[in-house]
């Protein structure tokens, strides 16, 4: 294996890790039930927790904004595959992107937005983690990525 | 607007200059990481224990589980992507020679080590805490010598 090939899918390999604490921060704050999404956004009051400020999600938003489209063009800038595929890739992480941010403020002006929050994570993740993963596969091959 | 990239990169004036700069802030963001490592006493065995387990004594708890995953998302993403900016540049850079491959490993292992460090100490025991502060060390000390030898390369007369 070249320095380059090994630099990539280990790369690849701790971007998957990152992303799986990334579904493990989204499960212990926010749960994968509508309804813990919901609550989590617009407070609970049996439970004594206040529902998220603009400004609160705005201080999440911005840093996750940059790391996301990062991570984004590092993945689908190497995955070799058909433009329709590279392309479906692109849509389903960016649109995941765009959902998953974009519906905590929605959920706010109503708890149904949750569904839309957890089908944007989904979307998002599973784009993000098949890039990887297809990365790692191809590049320890090393049929696609020549040093 | 055209961006020329030569293949050789001490080729090209302005490329040479901004990669300088990444250089320079890549070293004195490993300085700053160690300097707060150090200050929050995450180099002492005893202080890095007690800030992980907790303490009876001082009456403070142990680190909560999503505390650990925060640090670790954030940590993972930026060490990763710095990793592999200062590795594509490095082989970039040399030629012939240079470090084998087993540095780009050992950059990535200690990076693991050192972010699983917290999670290792909590849950496997307090032993863990010199893997913790070993790979935190080594992975340092990995980035500035990457960082250094680009920026000598970078700037060392053809010949």
């Amino acid at each position: 294996m070249t320095p380059r090939i090994l630099l990539l899918s280990l790369s690849a390999c701790l971007i998957l890790l990152q992303l799986a604490t990334g579904i493990g921060l989204f499960y212990l704050h926010l749960g994968f039930s509508p309804e813990s999404v919901a609550a989590f956004y617009r407070g609970n009051m049996e439970m004594f927790a206040a529902p998220k400020t603009v400004q609160g999600l705005l201080k999440t938003t911005l840093p996750h904004l940059v790391a996301m489209t990062v991570v984004g063009i590092f993945l689908l800038h190497l995955l070799q595959c058909d433009k329709g595929c590279k392309g479906m890739m692109a849509g389903l992480f960016f649109s995941g992107m765009v959902l998953d941010i974009g519906s905590g403020y929605l959920i706010l002006l109503h708890p149904l937005f949750a569904w839309l929050k957890l089908a944007g994570f989904v979307m998002l993740m599973g784009g993000a983690s098949v890039a990887a993963w297809y990365l790692v596969r191809a590049a320890t091959k090393s049929r696609v990525y020549k040093d | 607007m055209k961006f020329a990239v030569s293949g050789d990169l001490r080729q090209n004036r302005p490329l040479r200059q901004m990669l300088t700069a990444f250089l320079g802030i890549t070293i004195l963001f490993v300085l700053l990481a160690i300097a707060l490592g150090w200050s929050k006493g995450e180099m002492d065995p005893t202080t890095l224990r007690t800030a992980v387990l907790g303490s009876e004594e001082l009456f403070t708890p142990p680190m909560a589980f999503a505390d650990i995953l925060a640090g670790m998302h954030v940590s993972l993403f930026l060490y990763t992507f710095l990793l592999l900016m200062l590795f594509s540049l490095y082989l970039r850079l040399v030629r012939e020679g240079g470090m084998p491959p087993i540095w780009i490993g050992a950059a990535f292992l200690m990076l693991l080590l050192d972010q699983g460090g917290m999670l290792l100490i909590r849950y496997g025991g307090d032993g863990w805490v010199y893997t913790k502060i070993t790979a935190f060390f080594s992975l340092h000390a990995i980035m500035l010598l990457i960082a250094s030898q680009s920026l000598y390369l970078l700037w060392r007369k053809k010949g």
